[in-house]
């Protein structure tokens, strides 16, 4: 060693003077490509994690007088992954220290070997011929030979061939003379080629550590006479550590050099290569603890490989790959991470800032295998722990490309991140942003820490258990440096990332950590959650007390209004499952004014615009601050038993991510009675795309322009809702309901009714229509109708005995007999767009009541059923009511009681003669009535003809004679 | 003409039969009456019953009904019921269906009618014709029908049979369940007024092949009156099983052989 330096010292003193000389033979033989002829890497054990040497030689292409093809500029080796070093171990030399050859040998990390060419390779033509015994020879170019007698520089060969021989150059006095050191042998003939041949002179010189140069995490340098070599090593990306020469002097014609890296510099086998630059005395180092500096890689997977880039100085570039060993021993290696999960409130189900610290100790001793660095970081979030969607508000992503220049957007942070590693004075500082979502790989997280050129990234992801919704970030393929500390410190407050679990108690997070050496450990954290959402300490039981406000926003009694919904639950509340409205009595809509979204699309939530009945807005996620997402309402057709259905389909875009629709489908049910809508949801979701979503509220408003109407009744009535928590937990919320100015409403509907002729008081007996038709539709509904039947028509003891004993199953008719069916009603309404009509039945029920006449009208999925009280008066007048109709708009309602055999009512008269009349009373639903009396219509009467007219005085005396209670036709 | 000789024979038997006695006399009543009533001389008989107002709140429906005649009255003379009128025209046809000569009577009933909570009470007019004979006992059909507040129609048979002393006729009326209401107890017969006899009844026979009318002979009153005046009864039996009984007794009439009333 002492050798060595002291020799690239003075060639370094040969290279300065021969200078001059140098740059003129640039000007000689054309030179080849620069390039590397040869690049290799050895590391001094292939043990994993072992502190070995490092060594690598790069050699570059010479032309055929064996000058380097060209001029060194820079070089840049990248080592290979997972190859460390530890420069704040080792003892520091300062720039002015090491100009002054004093640096000690504790800050000597390794030796830097050179070899240079001092005497370029030259070639020439004798200008005149040689006679044997010659001392002199004459070129036309004798000062780009070289003369230095210490080295192989002034040996030259004239002539070529046999005739060839070698001679030492003495002196060269002059541009054309060259003095020889011994005579020749042979005679040369003018125009013979004398030829210098470049051998390179080899040395090796101490390689310190100093300061590192700006941007780079250390810098080794080496000290010649004409210049400092600096080696800086920054760290890539990816975590590989690169070493780079810059500006290499083109007056150091190199032809090869060799880094080596000491694993332990202390270590006693260093020190014959451990000198004094000043004196060149070589030795141990006496002071300081050893120190481990290099480390092998710890991945026993695979080859391992070394790169080169090259520059010249005249602008060309070159490559290299350099395989090393695969190391081996990676079992031997030891990792003991640990894990700190902290929130920043420990308030249940609320955001909350989280910090995560993963620590890994790192072994410090030469004689323990080092760390292995981390290649998999995996930290599973405590159960409860969501992402919480409220951090949508406002939130960007960052792009990989503004990632990869470290230009994320500071609306994409999620919060600091601070990267501590032995290879650092200071930790790194930096950020972690949500990153781009990709196909697989929804919510991506982007770290990035830094400081000046040292800058580490990783990548990561988010994934929700698809059970549990329980998070855990993955961070892979992490920088083979050694870590020994990753903080990440994710933002609190309404738009934290993150959100607190929703009860309390002790909860414990885990890191499973992966070395590149194969070895996996685990670490856990435990907190406890033991604040109430508001503050104050945890209930027993969360409770469950959702805000409901139901109404329509146009208080007009029959007048068309939006209706509004609203269920919303506080921060700590149980989570909402379901819910049910009950709409009160006579908030209707036209159904049939819009298309119903029929299946398959209802299913799918890709319902058409045209079904589209209103909006409904969800809030999602714990905070001040829930994120709201919007969505269409559509009407769809029959759905889950009920006659129509709502399709709530959310577009779930929160922020950045587009989690796809949430679809929410509700059945409308309605009561057959009185016709007031039950909406009934479906359970809703509790998470989407992994982020359990804390519903806090849904807001439906259905607002379509002509759709909903006000009922026509003033009375007092309710929205009642039954709301249902994800614990099991239901609560029944009523909220008032009242519309007004019923006053303005007309109720005039007109009554008619018809027979027919043919009529008798047996067999067939007699029939009649009644029919009620209301001239307009904004009319105050019908919610009485009272018939009295006319005198000519009496009710059939005969039919009466069939009728259907509904005792017991009100409002069923299932197994009645077909003679209990007296007739059909037919109703149209504006709500839907088919006439709804049944079957009306006489009902028996038993010595409890009088007999009924019930129908249950249906269409379009609807079923309404009425049911009206049959009365006979002191002076048996005979009538039928139905009481309680639906408060709807109603067109026309159409009782039929045909003729049959059997018929409800027989004739008792001749109905062409007798003029039957029905009286009427109808009520509306605010108390109105209306009472009237109808002529019958009477069909298929004779004409009066003269004839016509004798016969039928004749047929009227003949019947006054006969007996009363004959048939009559 | 054999059969008019049945039909006094039976009615004189009614008389004879003693009265039922299973209930209280006041749950029923019964009344006899003879229009004209002139001793030895042709009559209509007015038969009336009724079941008290008390009885009819726990009403069970009327089964059958037992009309005694007094013995004496004679319908040897009778013409009535020269033609017969079935069981099966009267229902399909009423009583347009029959023969005028068919025609023996007339009358009213009343019927309770139980419509769930309410029971109407169903005012029917009667027709009675001579049926055809059934195991040689003379047969009467009743054609009821009402139209207020129902309209109804039902039709009951019954027989003239022998009766003992004092009754010489006693008239076995079957009345059927009549149903109402499904669920409510059947309708009931509750009061019956019924003439049996030529008053207001004509009778058409072709003379020369013309259709004349005539009034046919009713019933002859006996000549000598019983002490005490005609008796009658009646005995009622409900579908339950229950009976209830009345007696009657007719005044007699002043005439050439009878008695002043008493």
């Amino acid at each position: 060693m002492l050798e060595l330096a002291r020799h690239v010292r003075r060639l370094a003193a040969v290279v300065l003077a021969s200078a001059a000389l140098t740059l003129v033979a640039l000007a000689g033989p054309a030179r080849a490509e620069f390039g590397v002829a040869s690049f290799s890497s050895s590391l001094s054990t292939t043990q994993a994690g072992a502190h070995g040497d490092f060594s690598t030689t790069i050699a570059l292409n010479t032309d055929a007088l064996g000058n380097p093809d060209g001029q060194l500029k820079d070089a840049t080796v990248t080592l290979p992954e997972g190859l460390i070093g530890n420069p704040l171990a080792i003892e520091r030399c300062s720039i002015e220290t090491l100009d002054r050859f004093a640096c000690g040998r504790a800050s000597q990390v390794g030796v830097l070997g050179l070899s240079v060419v001092a005497c370029r390779g030259v070639t020439a033509k004798l200008a005149a011929s040689v006679e044997a015994g010659a001392t002199t020879i004459v070129v036309p170019n004798a000062k780009a030979f070289c003369y230095d007698e210490t080295n192989n520089g002034n040996l030259i060969t004239i002539g070529e061939g046999a005739e060839a021989e070698t001679v030492r150059i003495f002196n060269i006095p002059d541009a054309s003379t060259i003095e020889l050191q011994a005579p020749v042998e042979r005679s040369h003939a003018a125009g013979e080629v004398v030829t210098h041949i470049a051998e390179p002179d080899s040395g090796g010189i101490p390689l310190f550590n100093v300061r590192p140069s700006p941007g780079y995490v250390a810098t080794f340098a080496a000290s010649l006479l004409l210049a400092n070599v600096f080696v800086d090593v920054g760290v890539q990306r990816d975590g590989r550590l690169v070493a780079t020469i810059h500006g290499i002097s083109t007056v150091l014609p190199l032809q090869s050099t060799t880094l080596t890296l000491w694993g332990v510099p202390a270590a006693s086998s260093h020190d014959a290569q451990r000198c004094n630059e000043l004196d060149f005395e070589c030795g141990p180092l006496i002071d300081g603890e050893p120190e481990p500096f290099v480390t092998n890689p710890s991945s026993c997977s695979g080859p391992l490989q070394t790169e080169l880039n090259v520059d010249s100085w005249q602008g060309r570039s070159a490559s290299s790959v350099a395989a090393l060993p695969t190391l081996t021993g990676c079992d031997a290696l030891a990792l003991a991470p640990s894990l700190t999960v902290t929130p920043s409130t420990t308030r249940r189900d609320s955001p909350a800032g989280y910090e995560v610290e993963l620590t890994v100790p790192q072994a410090a001793s030469p004689s323990e295998l080092g760390t292995p660095p981390i290649e998999r970081i995996s930290v599973r979030l405590p159960r409860g722990t969501s992402l919480s969607p409220g951090l949508a508000n406002g939130l960007a992503v960052c792009a990989d490309a503004e990632f990869e220049v470290d230009a994320c957007p500071d609306a994409s942070k999620l919060g600091t991140a601070e990267v501590a590693s032995p290879l650092l004075a200071e930790p790194l500082q930096g950020a972690i942003y949500i990153g781009a979502p990709t196909e697989g790989e929804r919510y991506r997280l982007f770290l990035h820490v830094g400081a000046g050129a040292v800058a580490i990234d990783l990548r990561g992801q988010v994934v929700a258990d698809e059970a549990t919704d329980q998070l855990t970030a993955v961070f892979d393929h992490t920088p083979a440096l050694p870590l020994s500390r990753l903080s990440i410190d994710f933002f609190g407050g309404p738009g934290a990332a993150l959100a607190n679990p929703p009860d309390c108690g002790a909860v414990g997070a885990s890191a499973a950590v992966s070395s590149y050496a194969g070895q996996v450990a685990d670490a856990s954290s435990a907190f406890t959650i033991d604040e109430d959402a508001g503050g104050g300490p945890c209930p027993s039981r969360s409770p469950f007390a959702p805000r409901f406000a139901a109404g329509t926003t146009n208080a007009r009694a029959g007048h068309s209004t939006p209706f509004v919904l609203t269920i919303a639950r506080a921060d700590g509340e149980q989570r909402l499952r379901s819910f049910s409205a009950r709409l009160p009595a006579g908030l209707v809509g036209l159904v049939g004014s819009v298309p119903l979204c029929a299946e398959p699309a209802a299913a799918a939530g890709t319902c058409p615009q045209a079904s589209q009945i209103g909006s409904a807005t969800v809030a999602a996620g714990a905070g001040s601050q829930p994120f709201d997402v919007s969505g269409p309402v559509y009407l769809t057709g029959p759905y889950d038993g009920a006659p129509f259905g709502l399709d709530i389909a959310v577009r779930a875009v929160v922020g950045p991510f587009d989690l796809g629709t949430a679809l929410v489908r509700a059945r409308i049910l309605v009561d057959p009675t009185t016709l007031a809508l039950t909406i009934a949801s479906d359970p809703l979701p509790q998470t989407l795309g992994g982020i359990p979503l804390r519903l806090r509220g849904v807001a439906v408003d259905l607002d379509r322009a002509g759709f909903l109407f006000n009922p026509t009744s003033c009375s007092a009535q309710a929205i009642s809702a039954t709301i249902e928590s994800t614990q099991g937990t239901s609560t029944e919320p009523t909220t008032p309901f009242a519309v007004g100015d019923c006053s303005h409403l007309s109720f005039g509907p007109r009554v008619t009714a018809s027979t027919q002729a043919r009529a008798s008081l047996q067999g067939e007996g007699a029939g009649i229509v009644i029919k009620l038709v209301n001239p307009s539709a904004t009319t105050s509904a019908v919610r009485t109708i009272a018939v009295q039947i006319p005198k000519q028509l009496r009710p059939r003891l005969t039919t009466i005995q069939h009728a259907c004993l509904a005792a017991g199953r009100p409002g069923s008719t299932a197994g009645c007999p077909a003679e209990s069916i007296v007739g059909r009603a037919t109703v149209r309404s504006p709500v839907v767009a088919a006439p709804l009509s049944g079957s009306i039945y006489l009902l028996a029920h038993g010595g409890t009541a009088l007999p009924t006449l019930f129908t249950s009208l249906r269409g379009e999925g609807l079923q309404v059923d009425l049911e009206g009280q049959l009365k006979i008066s002191a002076k048996n007048a005979i009538s039928a009511s139905f009481d309680g109709l639906p408060d709807v708009p109603i067109s026309s309602i159409e009782l039929a009681l045909p003729r049959g055999p059997y018929s409800m009512l027989g004739a008792t008269a001749n109905l062409c003669n007798a003029h039957p009349a029905l009286g009427y009373r109808l009520g509306d639903q605010d108390g109105a009535s209306a009472n009237g009396t109808s002529r019958l219509a009477v069909s298929g009467c004779p004409h009066p003809t003269r004839r016509g007219k004798a016969r039928h005085s004749r047929a009227k005396r003949s019947r006054r004679a006969r007996p009363s209670g004959g048939e009559r036709r | 003409m054999r059969r008019a000789s049945c039909v006094a024979l039976t009615l004189l038997a009614l008389l004879a039969a003693s009265a039922p006695s299973t209930a209280a006399a006041d749950s029923a009543t019964v009344h006899v009456a003879f229009r004209p009533a002139k001793l030895g001389s042709s009559t209509t008989i007015a038969l009336d019953f009724q079941v008290a107002a008390a009885r009819r709140g726990t009403l069970s429906p009327l089964a059958s009904v037992e009309l005694r005649l007094p013995a004496g009255v004679s319908a040897g003379s009778s013409t009535l019921g020269t033609a017969t009128c079935s069981l099966l025209t009267l229902q399909s046809a009423g009583p347009r269906g029959c023969s005028p000569n068919a025609l023996i009577g007339h009358g009213s009933a009343t019927v309770g009618v139980p419509l769930g909570s309410q029971t109407v009470s169903e005012r029917v007019e009667m027709t009675i014709v001579m049926a055809p004979a059934i195991d040689e006992h003379t047969t009467v059909l009743f054609y009821a029908s009402g139209t207020t507040p129902v309209i109804s129609q039902e039709v009951f048979q019954a027989a003239l049979l022998g009766d003992v002393a004092p009754f010489g006729t006693k008239l076995d009326t079957t009345i059927p369940p009549i149903a109402g209401l499904p669920g409510s107890p059947d309708a009931s017969l509750i009061g019956m007024h019924a003439e049996i006899g030529p008053q207001g009844l004509t009778y058409y026979r072709r003379v020369h092949g013309r259709r004349v009318s005539y009034s046919p002979q009713g019933f002859k009153l006996p000549a000598r009156c019983p002490r005490g005046g005609f008796p009658g009864a009646a005995v009622l039996v409900f579908a339950d099983g229950s009976s209830e009984a009345a007696v009657s007794r007719t005044p007699c009439p002043a005439g050439r052989a009878g008695r002043p009333r008493s």
